[in-house]
């Protein structure tokens, strides 16, 4: 005669589930981990900016520590811009200011649903852009004035990540007075998330629009982030 | 190897599940529309998990009934793997199930253990990890459970040295005649501190299939038994439960208190606690 042994209990479905689902969440981290840059070394960052603006590489540098690298959360995204520039975090935007104030660029990042929300709006991005910068005009325009805008498809790239580069030029007109607003416009779309790089100027020659446009072909996903 | 599959195979349905949640109720409003080719898609990932699991636990079925072949062929003795023996009717096979309830198609409990469930698959399934159950007989209508040996000659002699050799042994009482002989030798031999009577239960989600009532089936084997054994069995209860008996009464029991593995387990655990 002897005593049953005491049963080892088995696992539940709901423990089961659990556990597949960690090994996913585990799995797609360390995924994320490893696909990503651990640093950034200057060296490196030399060399993303030479490959981006080949010969310009001494008119361009990365800022802070963090190389050159804008970080929303853990969406972080490639760029390059000249020493002219300086950086600051105002809410959920970054502000990139030139040393002249005359140009302003805004980082920021939205979840991909909002983005598919904005562009349904609007039907198209094109027309999302126009219509935004008619009516951000028509808010500081005087009495009289006459306000019209113009996109103009810098690129596209249908990814993945989708890139769309648009020129915005913005015009408000009273009388023989006309000032010009130029705004280079990127957006670049994962699974996930929606960046976006504003640059405006006012009254912009054709060689600070070219910067701009530069700035805004290289910026796009170093890390997707969730 | 198989149970890697298993594990494959539920992370399949994960995956699928998943999707098919996203698609449907998770589905985001802004989110663009799905053509009919992306959920047949979902559904396929979801079919391709559920294949490969219900493949692996045929395998595993296989195994389990090639192991009970060997266990009733003579191969155990010292030093083997523990086992647990299941005695019952075999007109009673397959007729003992479990009907889960119908729920929204991505909820897991329903792929968690796909096939017919049955009062057999679930005390196989709460032994598993620690004595696999087996017994003779074949499966009926039963796809997953305890590994059978089908049937063979000498079944007493086979029965008798598995009974010896047994951690545990769950006998479902019937007038039977050889499930009667079979309850004589666990009380002559004194195996009895290692058998778990089995009283089914027949309220939801438990669902009796053969022919009549279960109850008459209960009361007709505690005549038989107290007939032939003087043992009384307990008086039939919907909710069934699981007993252990003495030379002439029950001397302990527990009710079901759930119809998963772990809830039996833990059962057994506390009927052999003291």
């Amino acid at each position: 005669m002897h005593r049953p042994p005491k049963l080892l209990l088995p696992s539940t479905p709901f423990r089961r589930m659990m556990l597949i689902g960690a090994f996913f969440v585990a799995a797609t981290t360390l995924y994320q981990c490893l696909s990503s840059p651990r640093s950034v070394d200057p060296s490196n960052v030399a060399e993303v900016v030479n490959e981006l603006f080949p010969g310009k590489k001494d008119q361009f540098y990365s800022l802070g520590d963090t190389g050159a690298e804008l970080r929303h959360g853990n969406v972080i995204l490639s760029i390059a811009f000249s020493n002219d520039w300086s950086i600051r975090t105002d809410g959920k935007q970054k502000i990139l200011t030139h040393k002249d104030k005359s140009s302003i660029c805004h980082s920021h990042v939205i979840p991909v649903a909002e983005y598919n929300q904005m562009v349904q709006e609007y039907e198209t991005l094109g027309r999302a852009l126009r219509t935004m910068m008619q009516e951000a005009m028509k808010l500081a325009a005087p009495p009289g004035a006459e306000v019209s805008a113009r996109v103009t498809k810098l690129f596209e790239e249908a990814g993945p990540p989708l890139r769309i580069g648009n020129r915005v030029i913005g015009s408000m007109t009273l009388g023989e007075r006309t000032a010009r607003q130029v705004q280079i416009s990127v957006w670049t779309v994962n699974a996930d998330n929606a960046a976006n790089l504003n640059c405006a100027r006012v009254n912009a020659d054709a060689s600070e629009m070219s910067l701009l446009e530069e700035m805004a072909r290289a910026y796009r996903f170093k890390s997707a982030g969730n | 190897m198989t149970t890697i599959f298993k594990w494959i195979g539920w992370g399949v349905v994960y995956i699928g599940l998943g999707l098919l949640f996203h698609a449907t109720i998770g589905r985001q409003s802004s989110a663009p529309s799905l053509s009919w080719r992306d959920y047949f898609e979902i559904v396929g990932v979801t079919c391709l998990g559920l294949y490969i699991l219900f493949a692996s636990l045929q395998s595993q079925q296989r195994t389990s009934d090639e192991e009970a072949k060997n266990t009733f062929a003579g191969g155990t003795g010292q030093g083997s793997a523990p086992f647990s023996l299941f005695l019952r009717s075999f007109d009673i096979t397959g007729k003992l199930k479990i009907e889960r309830p119908a729920s929204l198609p991505f909820m897991w409990d329903q792929y968690d253990r796909p096939g017919n469930d049955t009062l057999e698959r679930l005390l196989a399934d709460a032994v598993v990890r620690t004595a696999p159950l087996i017994g003779l007989g074949g499966h009926g209508d039963v796809e997953f459970g305890p590994g059978l040996a089908g049937f063979v000659e000498d079944w007493q002699g086979r029965v008798e040295k598995a009974m010896n050799e047994a951690a545990y042994v769950f006998i479902v009482p019937s007038a039977n005649v050889g499930t009667l002989w079979e309850i004589g030798v666990l009380k002559n031999r004194g195996y009895l501190d290692r058998t778990i009577f089995v009283m089914p239960p027949s309220i939801p989600p438990f669902k009796f299939t053969g022919d009549g009532e279960y109850k008459d089936f209960w009361e007709a084997a505690r005549i038989a038994c107290a007939n032939e054994h003087q043992m009384e069995l307990p008086p039939y209860r919907p909710n069934g439960g699981l007993f252990q008996m003495g030379e002439k009464t029950a001397t302990r029991g527990k009710p079901f208190v759930g119809f998963e593995p772990r809830d039996v387990a833990k059962t057994i655990n506390k009927l052999i606690k003291n």
